[in-house]
């Protein structure tokens, strides 16, 4: 009980760092492209999902898109939004968890491309705005760059936590 | 070695990184093939404005002060043409409006200023020439490009 009561609350923070990140990087413009963000909340939700637990990840990822999609003033956002997050999340847990010998950027930016690709893909069909399949190998680009950045802050992060932090290691 | 630790021990790369390079490598240049190269794109000869999905507004290049506004939107939206610029003003109070800017030479468009939200997106889209599109999704407006099939100029005389 106590050790679920501590990963809980390790979510809820990471939950709230990524919420604020979100929101953040909703307020400055896009990278070139509508839609493409610099993707800095991925680096808390990707962290959770190492330290604590996929399931936390998974709760991360759902009040991240949830609640701030309610923020920035867009929650047909979360139609998009949550099932890439989650397609992306599982695919670069089982990449770093399950399949031997990947590295965290590898993983990282394979989550990123999917995740743009598969938001847009949606947008297009629930909007019937097809004009903007024209955009997503342009996204894929974009979302290859960012998932590099999030990978490498995360394997940073892990390397500089000290051992035991926060009982994590128990 | 618990799973704490073999996290902690986890690399930046791995020999196996090649196998997810060469898949997105592939990827990414399937999704140029299918979403630009194959589908091409024909010249755009002026650009119409959707609301909801339905065409609400076309204007030509070559003649853009013929601008047409679908039958039965006529008094839904307020619109002025000067030199280069539309704007349209929404109902009900006409407080919310987008700007938008045309370049006849170019044969290009952009919305340059809105109010529809704090981070306006449409705003900061790229002009758009002869494909995709800019979306206001607060306002509910596509704004893409005609090709020749695509505008009708009214009848006259």
């Amino acid at each position: 009980m106590k050790r679920f009561t501590f990963r809980a609350a390790v979510c809820g923070v990471m939950s709230a760092i990524s919420l604020i990140a979100f929101t953040l990087e909703n307020l400055l413009p896009p990278l070139i492209i509508p839609g493409a963000r610099l993707g800095l909340s991925n680096i808390f939700i990707l962290l959770t999902a190492l330290l604590v637990g996929g399931a936390y990840g998974y709760a991360a990822l759902a009040v991240k898109t949830l609640i701030g999609s309610i923020i920035i003033g867009n929650f047909s956002a979360v139609l998009y939004s949550l099932p890439a997050g989650i397609i992306a999340l599982t695919l670069e847990l089982t990449a770093i968890l399950y399949f031997r010998n990947v590295g965290i950027i590898a993983a990282s930016v394979l989550g990123s491309v999917i995740n743009i690709t598969v938001q847009n893909a949606v947008f297009c069909l629930v909007t019937k705005t097809t004009e903007y399949f024209i955009y997503s190998p342009y996204l894929a680009l974009i979302g290859a760059f960012t998932g590099a950045i999030v990978g490498l802050i995360v394997h940073i992060t892990l390397k500089k936590i000290p051992y035991g932090f926060l009982g994590l290691n128990q | 070695m618990n799973k704490y630790d073999k996290i902690r021990e986890l690399k930046a790369y791995e020999k196996n990184d090649i196998f997810i390079y060469v898949f997105l490598l592939i990827l990414i240049i399937s999704l140029f093939l299918f979403c630009v190269i194959l589908p091409g794109t024909k010249k755009a000869e002026g650009f119409a404005v959707y609301y909801d999905g339905e065409k609400v507004f076309a204007l030509s290049y070559s003649a853009p002060e013929d601008y047409i506004i679908t039958e039965g939107f006529e008094n839904y939206f307020e619109v002025s043409l000067s030199e280069n610029r539309i704007t349209f003003l929404f109902p009900p109070d006409k407080s919310e409006y987008n700007i938008i800017t045309f370049d006849s030479e170019k044969k290009s468009v952009k919305v340059t200023e809105s109010n529809c939200s704090v981070s306006p997106d449409c705003v900061y889209s790229p002009e758009i020439r002869n494909g995709g599109a800019i979306i206001c999704a607060p306002h509910r407006l596509k704004i893409a490009p005609l090709q020749d099939d695509g505008y009708y100029p009214p009848v006259t005389g």
